[in-house]
């Protein structure tokens, strides 16, 4: 039986008693339709962009799988990079930074066919620079790989997307800023600037030698550091206390935080540079930039923790599907970044560079923590802008144990092969040949926890789009999200 | 890096940089004391509570799996 | 922290400053790097690429090698890379500085190219490798490039372009045809045998 104050809420939340619309409500309601047409892009990249994943691991254990030229396996691994990043993160980032950014700015969306116009141009771009890809236009530079043409029309997409989150700030009817705010106004003010510059600096006007490959690391690190990442934090920032009902524990620590974050991430993205052919100071300075991060990734990590130490808090944690996942995917953060840390040391990089291991520490920042991140977020919009609770409780498990069981697999598993690959390459020893015999079963293995987390992602498109669509019964009473 | 004195054009502009970046860090010294003294850094901790309203107020776990 | 120019002002400068400190300066840095001769009036290095080289290099980005194999030599020291033969001498920036897109490359599934061209200088290797890497590098994982040949009807005498795909492969040309590169295929291998690091540059000498 439900407690007064709840019912008060869930009456507040009953669309049929317009009336009584509170201003959260209120706010919800008018952001319905961008929110949930980024959130469905999202979804149906991710599974597509899955797919080609799994596609990409089966051909380095089966070279000769579906072996044409459209799917050669540097067009298929290039296709499933530029979905999961530009079709899913981007597409998954929008729908959550704009809900973000107005309810904490107690700001109703306005002129919402601005931010969708956006995305549709975003969206349909995506889809040509995916032929012009697979049909081998391929630049050549990570993260930059769709032919230039595309930049102007996804830099102006971005600009009407990312702009709505920075007039819903300075329309703000709230005296109190909160940390996710500063973060999510840092992602879209960071971002533009980074395109705009390695466009220029690589494809427009390319730039000396390996100034392309600085320019290339600085702008691919920061692309994730610098905008994905911050979303992704701001995300936890809200969600953690938010469903817990307990405030941030030091909202002091998380104003350092923000500050060396911003400091510090913008010089690491040379590590991915080390023992190149650039200057070793270079070098030297992304290398303690790197391990600099631990100060902002463990006053995060200590902010957390002290928000959800308390007896009751786990139960909660692991009775809410925000929280679940929120929680798995702030755990991972802090993991991932201190692996990212000691990966940027000189002797450990010796190892790792050029292995499998980069390719785990990368699928554990963009899906064990970011992507889980934004699965947790999306559990507790998604209902409140359908107005109706989740249809299935199985399925939600269904896709926490897949995605959760499949990405710590995949981590594992690249990251022990990868050790086992870089101490093969440098010991100068096997044969190429004998290198890739060697990695056969470990690539079934990875073929494997990626088709866990592929499953995972579409037992999730399934349920949104089920959650989504339109009933033939309307539902008279208020939907229960805290029964 | 060539060593300060510049030895030609291009260590010059590389020098300036350099200045530049000092006169950048000048500047946001200067930008987070005035923050301090404007309020910036005041009442963080009403701030931390900026997620709670009427609705979904403190104290109040707002998510749990469908029934 | 409620003040939006502020926030902005500060997200500015930390941007501002690792463009400037990390790509700027690199840009000032480089910007007087030129080919130079190791003796006086002798051959300009790092070399300028052939026509077909830079086709070939077009053909190299559009089939993703560079998302299997780097190309670049680390430093002794710094893993196993000269010690495996990939080249004399660490790669340095000059190396560098004529390419209009540089592939230093992230991932090492098969080994580096840095100095390909030196290791391996036959074209017929190439071609044998391209077509079906197992007929080189039995147990490779690298799939095969039939797109980059084609089948053409054989004449009096087998042409001097045509592979020698072994007789027994599954893929060996049927009677009366006989395999040749594509003009695509040509140009790629033209560009491998140009990724030479066979000179000796200012910042690094070659060992002997």
């Amino acid at each position: 039986m439900s407690s007064p104050s709840v019912q008060n809420i869930l009456s507040r939340h009953n669309p049929l008693a317009e009336g009584n619309l509170s201003r959260v409500a209120q706010i919800d309601r008018s952001l319905r339709s961008p929110v949930v047409f980024f959130t469905v892009m999202a979804a149906l990249w991710l599974v597509i962009g899955s797919i080609f994943g799994v596609i990409s691991a089966i051909k380095l254990h089966v070279p000769e799988f579906l072996n044409i030229e459209a799917l050669t396996f540097g067009r298929s691994r290039t296709l499933h990079l530029n979905m999961v990043a530009y079709g899913w993160s981007f597409n998954a980032i929008f729908a959550v930074s704009i809900w973000l950014m107005h309810r904490l700015s107690r700001a109703e969306l306005r002129n919402g066919w601005v931010p969708i116009l956006g995305g549709i141009g975003w969206n349909l771009t995506l889809v040509y620079g995916m032929f012009a890809i697979a049909d081998g236009q391929m630049t050549g530079v990570e993260w930059l790989e769709m032919p230039r043409e595309v930049a102007p029309v996804l830099g102006l997409c971005f600009l009407l997307i990312g702009l709505w989150s920075v007039v819903a700030f300075s329309r703000r009817q709230t005296t109190h800023v909160y940390v996710s705010q500063w973060y999510i106004l840092a992602a879209m003010f960071w971002l533009p600037i980074l395109y705009l510059v390695a466009q220029m600096m690589i494809l427009w006007f390319p730039a000396r030698g390996t100034v392309q490959a600085i320019t290339n690391w600085w702008f691919g690190h920061n692309a994730i550091g610098l905008f994905l990442t911050p979303v992704g934090v701001a995300s936890m920032y809200y969600f953690i206390p938010k469903v817990l009902g307990r405030p941030i524990h030091s909202y002091y620590l998380s104003v350092v935080g923000f500050w060396t974050f911003a400091l510090f991430y913008n010089w690491a993205g040379i590590h991915h540079l080390l023992g190149g052919p650039v200057p070793v100071w270079l070098q030297s300075a992304g290398i303690v930039a790197s391990v600099m991060m631990v100060i902002p990734v463990l006053v995060t990590a200590i902010n957390f923790h002290y928000t959800t130490t308390s007896s009751q808090a786990w139960g909660v944690i692991w009775g809410s599907p925000t929280l679940r996942f929120t929680v798995f995917g702030a755990m991972n953060y802090t993991l991932s970044s201190f692996a990212g840390s000691l990966m940027a040391l000189r002797d450990v990089n010796a190892v790792t560079h050029f292995t499998n291991f980069t390719i785990g520490h990368a699928h554990h920042g963009m899906h064990a923590s970011l992507t889980m991140a934004l699965f947790g977020a999306f559990y507790f919009i998604l209902p409140r802008l359908a107005q109706r609770e989740w249809p299935s409780a199985a399925l939600i498990h269904l896709h926490f144990w897949l995605c959760a069981i499949g990405t710590i697999g995949y981590v594992v598993v690249m990251s022990i092969h990868g050790w086992m690959q870089g101490m093969q390459w440098n010991a100068a020893v096997m044969t190429p040949a004998q290198i890739a015999a060697a990695a056969e079963p470990w690539n079934y293995a990875r073929t494997i926890c990626g088709s866990l987390m592929t499953l995972g992602h579409i037992v999730f498109c399934v349920h949104v789009l089920w959650m989504l669509a339109p009933r033939a019964e309307k539902r008279q009473g208020p939907t229960l999200f805290a029964r | 890096m060539s060593p300060v004195p510049a030895e030609s054009f291009w260590d010059l502009s590389l020098l300036g940089i350099f200045l530049l970046g000092l006169v950048f860090l000048g500047t946001a010294i200067w930008a987070l004391s005035w923050s301090r003294r404007s309020g910036q850094f005041d009442d963080l901790e009403r701030d931390s509570r900026a997620i709670f309203d009427a609705d979904e107020p403190e104290g109040v776990v707002q998510d749990r799996f469908p029934q | 922290m409620k003040n939006l120019y502020l926030i902005y002002a500060g997200v500015f400068f930390t941007i501002a400053f690792s463009w400037g400190g990390l790509v700027l300066s690199s840009q000032i840095q480089q910007a007087g790097l030129v080919p130079v001769a190791s003796e006086e009036g002798g051959q300009l290095y790092p070399r300028k690429a052939s026509g077909y080289a830079i086709q070939g290099k077009l053909v190299y980005i559009s089939q993703g090698c560079n998302y299997c194999h780097s190309q670049q030599v680390r430093p002794a020291g710094m893993g196993g890379d000269i010690a495996r033969g990939w080249g004399q001498r660490s790669t340095v920036s000059r190396d560098y500085i004529l390419q209009d897109r540089v592939l230093l490359g992230t991932m090492r599934t098969g080994p580096d190219l840095a100095d390909i061209g030196g290791r391996q200088s036959s074209d017929d290797w190439h071609y044998l490798h391209l077509f079906d890497p197992q007929i080189t590098s039995p147990g490779s994982n690298m799939p095969s490039f039939r797109q980059l040949f084609a089948l053409r009807p054989l004449g009096a005498t087998p042409s001097k372009d045509a592979i020698h795909v072994p007789p027994t492969h599954a893929a060996a040309a049927p009677a009366g045809y006989e395999w040749v590169p594509s003009e695509r295929g040509r140009n790629l291998v033209a560009y491998l045998r140009s990724l030479r690091l066979d000179y000796n540059s200012p910042e690094a000498k070659l060992k002997e």
